[in-house]
């Protein structure tokens, strides 16, 4: 399975070059790209110097649009799949490789890195926020996902071209929601994230307030009025 | 109507169906782009000219005030023109993410040789 490992990087200058040197270091037989989406910073130059495969989106998009290119980068350039890891150093690529075994084995069209497959989850309201998305998604499509929040996932061939050219292809639970009642085929596998080392979190208060309204809503209600056909999701 | 209310009503119609008009004539504006402030900008001139328009379509639908009907119509094309123009504005911006996205990957596949696609 040819598998590219996708690293949207906004102004990230103080956790690439690290984050990258450990990717490499750790599952070294893969490829990966870092998609520098418009930062203001070092991001894009580190990349140059060190010789990091690079797209250099020269305008912000958001962290949609950046993995976007990503995806249809990888789709046009016959990949089998791609994993998205957060260039702040949360993801560990050492779970790659089992990742991308399950994949390959039960012919899976996602495969989400789990944070909650083992083991409980403490209650904190980002857990909380967590399990209502899951739950909201087990109500709307009848499948159990732990972790519909979770930015370390791995797409499939046929989900890079609906995930590189959707417009409503977001990282987010509610694609996930959506491609499950698509049929997509949704594995997760357990995996231990990092705190971030270095620069700020996107998410405040306000925001996730904001981004549960926008998920619950658009899982629960907004859900029904897309078309099914768009994502003919399943792989081989 | 008072008559001052009728010849302001119609100086204003006619000054905004020119200024609207002279806005398509300076290309500014693509013909089938101003077809809707032509017709709104003519339908205004209309019911200055002819304010026994509205007083008798208001009483055939039984709306008491033929300033309410008025009032209805003009905010019903606002609204419809605001989310015509959002629908628009989405549309734009998904060209344009579409547009730096394959300037980006583009520049990428040049970098490593790679010969274009599609």
């Amino acid at each position: 399975m040819k598998l590219l490992i996708i690293v949207p990087a906004y102004n990230e200058s103080e956790n690439i070059v690290r984050v990258i040197e450990e990717l490499r270091e750790t599952v070294p037989g893969y490829d990966y790209v870092v998609v520098n989406d418009g930062s203001v910073d070092a991001t894009a130059q580190l990349c140059r110097e060190h010789g990091y495969p690079l797209i250099d989106l020269r305008v912000n998009l958001g962290l949609t649009g950046a993995l976007q290119t990503g995806m249809r980068y990888a789709w046009e350039e016959g990949y089998d799949a791609a994993i998205q890891i957060d260039a702040d150093g949360q993801h560990d690529p050492k779970y790659i490789p089992e990742m991308a075994e399950k994949m390959e084995k039960n012919r899976d069209d996602i495969v989400i890195g789990s944070r909650f497959l083992e083991g409980k989850r403490q209650l904190t309201p980002r857990t909380a926020g967590n399990a209502l998305l899951d739950w909201a998604i087990r109500l709307t499509t009848g499948k159990k996902v732990t972790d519909s929040t979770s930015g370390m996932r791995m797409y499939g061939k046929n989900l890079l071209r609906v995930m590189g050219f959707n417009i409503n292809s977001s990282p987010e639970p509610d694609t996930l929601a959506y491609l499950l009642r698509c049929g997509a085929r949704v594995e997760e596998s357990p995996v231990v994230m990092r705190e971030r080392t270095a620069g700020e979190s996107y998410l405040n208060p306000w925001r996730s307030v904001r981004y549960m309204a926008h998920m619950l809503s658009s899982i629960l209600i907004f859900q029904w009025f897309r078309r099914k056909g768009d994502a003919n999701v399943h792989n081989g | 109507m008072s008559i001052t209310v009728r010849v302001l009503l119609l100086i204003g119609a006619l000054s905004s169906f020119v200024y609207v008009f002279l806005n398509i004539r300076k290309s500014k504006m693509k013909a089938e782009e101003a077809f809707f402030w032509i017709g709104t900008a003519g339908l205004l001139v209309v019911l200055s000219v002819f304010p026994g328009f509205a007083t008798w379509l208001s009483w055939v639908i039984g709306i008491e005030s033929p300033a309410n009907l008025v009032f209805l119509v003009v905010i019903f094309l606002l609204v419809m023109k605001i989310f015509l123009l959002d629908r628009k504005l989405a549309a734009m911006r998904h060209q344009m993410t579409e547009l730096i996205q394959n300037t980006a990957i583009r520049e990428t596949r040049e970098k490593q040789g790679k010969p274009e696609q599609k």
